[in-house]
């Protein structure tokens, strides 16, 4: 039979509850699951699970499910086939074990918690970014290679409320500017004009 | 260290005094936040659209904000009054908006710019020659010399209209070429991508390119071989590019031109059904309520604002196309001829 006829006859086969159930969100959008797909791991079959590479070469092994939802990355990579689920790895040579590690933990934690109310998440949310501006750092970095909208948002939330308030010295600490590039006497001009900034 | 795109990221979502106050932590932060195409895109991702309606009699503009207006309940408008606006008692007509600002025309033939957000207003300088009537304008922002401009054309005789330009921060206006019009019956114009338009009766549209300040024709969609004539076409700006409605008898069409200029490039957006079909909307005697404007579309995307009138009732209704559904909107009817404009909020 012809895939197509294999799909139709599948979804005919699924009570509507069922197909409610096959909307998942991938990146802010709802795609429908593939409905053969859902009848293969009704029958029993382990959910599919894909390896991450960490530039560390650790692996790490997730639930597809998890990552594609976030990832807009690995969504692509998994929906256009280029990810082969018997032998390959996702190498993501930018992001090191600690954070990798920290970038499944949410993506997890968000997948199997998405009902829980709106106060739970965030209080939970709050506590995953308690890390150092160190870990920030590599957290947005991760969150934007990977394209994870809503971990790139709640960071970037995150960091404008750490650094409004911020006088200019504190900024240039926090963001590591060793050199601000004015002349000594820009500088001072700004510092005698504005004295409450600094 | 953070790479340069991320902190454009993180400085995009600051508010206004922040940012002012962070020109002063580097030099490149500096360049940044003083470019004007950052500052565009700064005040676009922290700003909302409100939708702003007019009255010929009335002294003030009837404010909604886009959501409560596409919201099924009535929503609460407020009034503004350009206040500290001088002969603000009187009626002013919108010329068009852009960034925010609002370009009026009052009673005295004297032009303004407004910021409902701030409050501030700026006259501008009066146009002289008082013998010629004012027949069409526009407003919009140029972006190759960071500058807002004001288009205003004036019926010299016969078949001939001349157009003045005035830059804002100069101080007086400039004749340019002009006005290819073949009709008086002309719209204020609609501003996208640098260029100003307005529809020549059913014919034409003429664009203006702010930056040469020279204009062009550029066909109307193929309507597919009807009379032309007895369309109702309307000019309308939707996600930053041109439209055009057409409204006959029983249907709307909203046609977008996806590339600017490029007639084939027209495209049919979406067609508004007749509403014979939802009863709900007929009037007495079974009459169909013909829609006679759109006026937008949701911050969503699937959804379109349309006025209808039924009765010699007018209805504002949203007719959602991706569910193809209509259903009241949230504002309250006018009772009479309206003009909207869509304004960003800061």
């Amino acid at each position: 039979m012809e895939l197509l006829c294999i799909r139709q006859w599948i979804s005919g086969l699924l009570p509507t509850w069922l197909s409610a159930w096959c909307i998942k969100p991938v990146g802010g959008a709802l795609v429908r699951q593939e409905p053969e797909y859902i009848l293969l791991a009704l029958m029993g079959s382990p959910l599919k699970k894909i390896m991450l590479c960490s530039s560390e070469k650790e692996i790490f092994s997730v639930e597809e499910q998890v990552m594609v939802q976030h990832s807009v990355i690995i969504n692509n990579m998994i929906e256009d086939g280029s990810y082969n689920h018997e032998e390959s790895k996702i190498p993501l040579d930018c992001v090191d074990s600690k954070t990798l590690k920290k970038v499944i933990d949410y993506c997890t934690h968000h997948t199997h918690h998405h009902n829980d109310n709106q106060e739970d998440l965030e209080a939970w949310d709050a506590q995953f970014l308690n890390v150092d501006s160190n870990g920030l750092y590599d957290l947005l970095m991760a969150a934007n290679y990977l394209e994870i909208r809503n971990l790139l948002d709640l960071i970037y939330g995150t960091i404008k409320n750490m650094i409004k308030g911020k006088k200019i010295d504190e900024i240039r600490r926090i963001f590591n500017i060793k050199d601000h590039g004015f002349t000594p006497e820009e500088e001072e001009q700004n510092r005698k004009e504005y004295p409450h900034f600094y | 260290m953070l790479p340069f795109e991320l902190i454009i990221e993180i400085l995009t979502r600051l508010p206004l005094t922040t940012l002012l106050r962070f020109r002063s932590v580097c030099k490149s932060w500096n360049s940044l936040i003083t470019d004007p195409s950052f500052a565009l895109n700064h005040l676009h991702a922290t700003s909302t659209r409100r939708l702003i309606f007019t009255r010929p009699a009335d002294p003030y503009f009837t404010d909604y904000s886009l959501s409560s207006a596409f919201a099924s309940t009535s929503a609460a408008a407020t009034r503004l009054f350009p206040s500290a606006v001088p002969g603000s008692h009187f009626h002013h007509s919108i010329v068009g908006s852009c960034n925010g600002l609002l370009c009026l025309f009052t009673v005295s033939r004297n032009l303004l710019l407004w910021n409902p957000s701030t409050g501030k207003f700026r006259n501008l300088p009066s146009l002289e020659d008082q013998r010629f009537s004012v027949v069409t304008s526009g407003f919009g922002y140029d972006h190759v010399t960071h500058s807002y401009k004001v288009v205003v054309v004036l019926y010299i005789k016969n078949h001939e209209f001349d157009s003045r330009v005035h830059t804002l921060g100069s101080d007086s206006w400039r004749r340019i070429q002009h006005f290819p019009l073949s009709s008086t019956a002309c719209c204020p114009g609609r501003f996208v991508s640098g260029m100003l338009n307005w529809l020549d009766k059913n014919r034409f549209i003429v664009s203006l390119d702010l930056a040469l300040e020279s204009y062009r024709r550029i066909s109307l969609p193929d309507f597919g071989g009807n009379n032309t004539d007895e369309f109702e076409l309307t000019l309308e700006v939707f996600k930053n590019s041109l439209c055009v409605l057409s409204c006959c008898s029983h249907f709307t069409d909203v046609w977008i031109m996806k590339d600017y200029g490029i007639a084939e490039s027209w495209t049919k957006l979406l067609c508004v059904p007749d509403l014979i079909y939802y009863p709900e909307f007929l009037g007495f005697d079974f009459n169909v309520p013909r829609a006679t404007r759109a006026i937008c579309i949701s911050d969503e995307d699937d959804e379109i604002l349309l006025e209808l009138w039924l009765d010699m009732e007018q209805k504002f209704v949203v007719y959602n196309f991706s569910d193809d559904s209509f259903r009241p909107a949230g504002i309250e009817k006018f009772g009479g001829r309206v003009a909207s404009e869509v304004c960003e909020n800061y």
